[in-house]
């Protein structure tokens, strides 16, 4: 009665999973490869990035010539860098950083949001674009 | 023909003293995993949903609600996020999988394997966080975040689901259930 370390082998899996699970589990392989390459390859790089604090813009700046700009959040001031390949967070007050890890963003509809410091980054089209909210809402 | 885990019948002292066994866990995995670091906090194993989904398994749902109710409130008190927004995220999220979990077990019981369970109900979890989430934080682009979400929840949810069927044979109970709740 020697106990296996890995308690279900991989012959014993096929037996356990049924077809609705290996269905299931295509359908969210096919759900998730179809939302990433949406992501990465249905939309556009953005003209430029909005900088919202609880849906309000603080400010827009083109994805031009490299620049930091500092916006005050809630919690204190959060630097985001903008360069011509996108816009990230490069300093930020909030505890746990996660907006920083998220890393840049550059195409239209892509965010990164910073909940403590409740501010949020956005690639829009060009100036004047509202269409993105009303697809993104 | 319900001759499953569901039946009131079989609620004594002793399924009572295991539910609680159950609670505890999912409490204290719980709290165990929320010190740890993580990269996202979307990404997350869900120990803490392992006594849930052995609960249902073996006992049913309103024993899966009961060890989830345990675990989120208590879990809540221990680190601090009762009533805030990740206590209603994680609060509402929870349910909606349970919830999903338990339909599909009643309705298909045979369809889906603990495994396949698991994965629909973590699949649902990130998926009603996200929209709750957004609630909290405005519009912040829902579709850009649900790769990775759903990725990281089945993953997790499947290893959660193979953990739990694991835990179930082990324990030998005489109605365990291998393939849902009917065999």
């Amino acid at each position: 009665m020697a106990g296996r370390l890995v308690p279900v082998g991989m012959a014993r899996l096929w037996q356990v999973l049924t077809r609705g699970d290996l269905v299931l589990i295509g359908l969210l392989g096919i759900g998730t490869a179809g939302s990433f390459l949406h992501q990465q390859f249905g939309s556009q790089v953005g003209a430029e990035v909005r900088v919202e604090m609880d849906g309000e813009e603080k400010g827009r700046f083109p994805l031009g010539p490299p620049r930091k700009v500092s916006i005050e959040g809630s919690l204190g001031i959060s630097e985001v860098e903008i360069g011509p390949e996108g816009a990230h967070f490069s300093s930020a007050p909030c505890p746990h950083g996660i907006c920083l890890r998220q890393g840049w963003v550059r195409r239209q509809g892509e965010t990164v949001a910073c909940v403590p410091n409740r501010l949020i980054l956005r690639i829009v089209g060009s100036p004047g674009d509202t269409d993105m909210d009303a697809v993104s809402r | 023909m319900r001759r499953n885990g569901q039946s009131k019948e079989g609620i004594g002292a002793r399924e009572i003293a295991r539910i609680g066994l159950l609670s505890s866990a999912a409490v204290i995995l719980f709290v165990l995993e929320g010190l740890a670091p993580r990269p996202l906090p979307w990404m997350k194993l869900g120990l803490g949903n392992l006594p849930v989904l052995v609960a249902l398994l073996i006992y049913g749902v309103g024993a899966a609600f009961g060890v989830s109710g345990v675990k989120l409130l208590l879990g809540g008190l221990l680190s601090g996020s009762l009533g805030g927004p990740a206590f209603v995220i994680g609060a509402g999220a929870g349910w909606a999988s349970l919830f999903v979990m338990a339909v599909f077990r009643r309705v298909a019981g045979g369809m889906f394997s603990p495994i396949g369970l698991s994965i629909l109900g973590a699949s649902t979890h990130q998926v009603v966080q996200l929209f709750i989430a957004q609630h909290y934080v405005g519009h912040i682009g829902l579709l850009s975040l649900l790769p990775l979400s759903l990725l990281s929840g089945g993953l997790s949810g499947g290893l959660i689901g193979l953990l739990g069927f694991w835990i179930c044979e082990k324990l030998d109970l005489k109605n365990r259930p291998i393939r849902g709740s009917r065999e």
